[in-house]
């Protein structure tokens, strides 16, 4: 072993022995609190991320209503303020099983004097398909598209509603 | 405070250095399961944990009155950290050679990795991302753990157990990752040298992915990205 490979043995031994410097109580106070920032700048940062997810993602400017569910017919509106042309594709499903799709295109002239969107033509109306005999839960929720048009979410529109089928329809 | 008058005792010291690591894999959690997550396509996210683990280390060296050179970044004792690496790397690639053979029909691809389809390509690549995780694992992680457990198979142990627990949920990832930083860590602690340890994580990372399809490895992805 040459005088150099000694001399490095003896600096990578030095190196070691400061994997444990012992911390003065001002250094240790102050990386304390550094720790202690930093852990609340995470957290912050955490919930920004988390707002920013749900604004981008479950648009809470989407506005409608679930008006009317019977044996024949589900009809409603839908409307989204931050785009106020845009028609956005409504969802149906009954007693939780996906049913149909389209387009919020309907004429609703109450929608618009209401100012509710900028055109009359944010309505929908599924045709309810035959069902058995008794009562049924009907939703409709709008499909948003994420600003990073990665994800789509439904956001529901209106409550839920109960209507009952009678026996022989 | 139990130790000398001005100075932090050892069981606090001992806190201290659990909490920087904790701190460190907690950047990394946010990383990998937060922004991945809920981010969106704007990887700029990444750079707020990112930019919080890099400054907690750098304060903490400062503090801590580390230098560059008792981090690993030197030179003189490279030769001397690849023959403490040496016979794990090849004990590691007759493993990865023999499974890929065994399991996997010996279908190997040798440049199909990240950085490109060039040897060139995956050579720059792998060797920064290794050397950026090398830092952090060896030169902050490793070191931490020494002051709560001293040098020997305990730091050493809890190195690798962080390293491959930040590799889940991707489970032979973590198992290799586990088994990788065992070597890594002990090497550092015979011979520090992150330069080293950049070549070796990249050679394994090469060999890993070369041999072993990338569907049983899941493309090499782990936290929320892990599941698609």
């Amino acid at each position: 072993m040459t005088t150099g490979d000694l001399e490095t043995r003896r600096r990578d031994a030095e190196s070691l022995t400061h994997a444990s410097p012992r911390l003065s109580a001002r250094a240790g106070a102050r990386l304390s609190r550094f720790l202690v920032a930093k852990s609340l700048a995470e957290t912050l940062f955490v919930v920004a991320l988390v707002a920013h997810f749900s604004y981008a993602h479950f648009n809470p400017r989407l506005r409608g209503s679930l008006d009317a569910a019977d044996a024949r017919e589900i009809a409603g509106w839908v409307a989204d303020a931050d785009r106020p042309a845009a028609q956005p594709e409504v969802e149906l499903y009954l007693d939780g099983q996906f049913v149909a799709r389209r387009r919020a295109d309907a004429a609703r002239a109450d929608v618009l004097e209401a100012r509710r969107a900028a055109s009359a033509e944010h309505g929908f109306v599924f045709q309810t398909p035959p069902l058995l005999p008794g009562e049924h839960e009907a939703r409709v929720f709008a499909v948003h598209e994420g600003a990073d048009l990665e994800r789509k979410a439904l956001v529901e529109i209106g409550k839920p509603m109960r209507f009952q089928v009678a026996e022989g329809r | 405070m139990s130790g000398s008058v001005g100075q932090l005792g050892d069981a606090e010291s001992r806190a201290l250095a659990a909490w920087e690591i904790a701190s460190v894999a907690a950047s990394v959690v946010v990383a990998a399961w937060g922004v991945l997550a809920l981010g969106g396509v704007s990887r700029l996210w990444l750079a707020v944990p990112v930019g919080l683990a890099v400054a907690l280390m750098i304060y903490s060296h400062g503090g801590r009155g580390e230098s560059l050179r008792d981090l690993g970044w030197r030179f003189d004792n490279f030769g001397r950290a690849l023959v403490a690496l040496a016979p794990m790397m090849l004990a590691s690639m007759v493993v990865l050679a023999a499974c890929g053979w065994l399991w996997f029909g010996g279908r190997f691809s040798l440049f199909g990795g990240r950085g490109g389809s060039t040897l060139a390509g995956y050579a720059v690549w792998g060797v920064v991302w290794g050397l950026l995780q090398q830092y952090a694992l060896q030169g902050f992680i490793n070191r931490r753990a020494q002051i709560i457990f001293g040098a020997g198979w305990r730091s050493i142990l809890l190195t690798a157990l962080v390293f491959a627990l930040l590799h889940l949920p991707n489970p032979w990832l973590a198992a290799a990752t586990f088994l990788a930083g065992l070597g890594w860590a002990h090497a550092y602690q015979r011979a520090p040298n992150l330069f080293a340890l950049a070549l070796s994580h990249a050679v394994l990372t090469w060999a890993l992915i070369s041999t072993v399809p990338a569907a049983a490895l899941e493309g090499l992805r782990v936290g929320f990205k892990y599941f698609g």
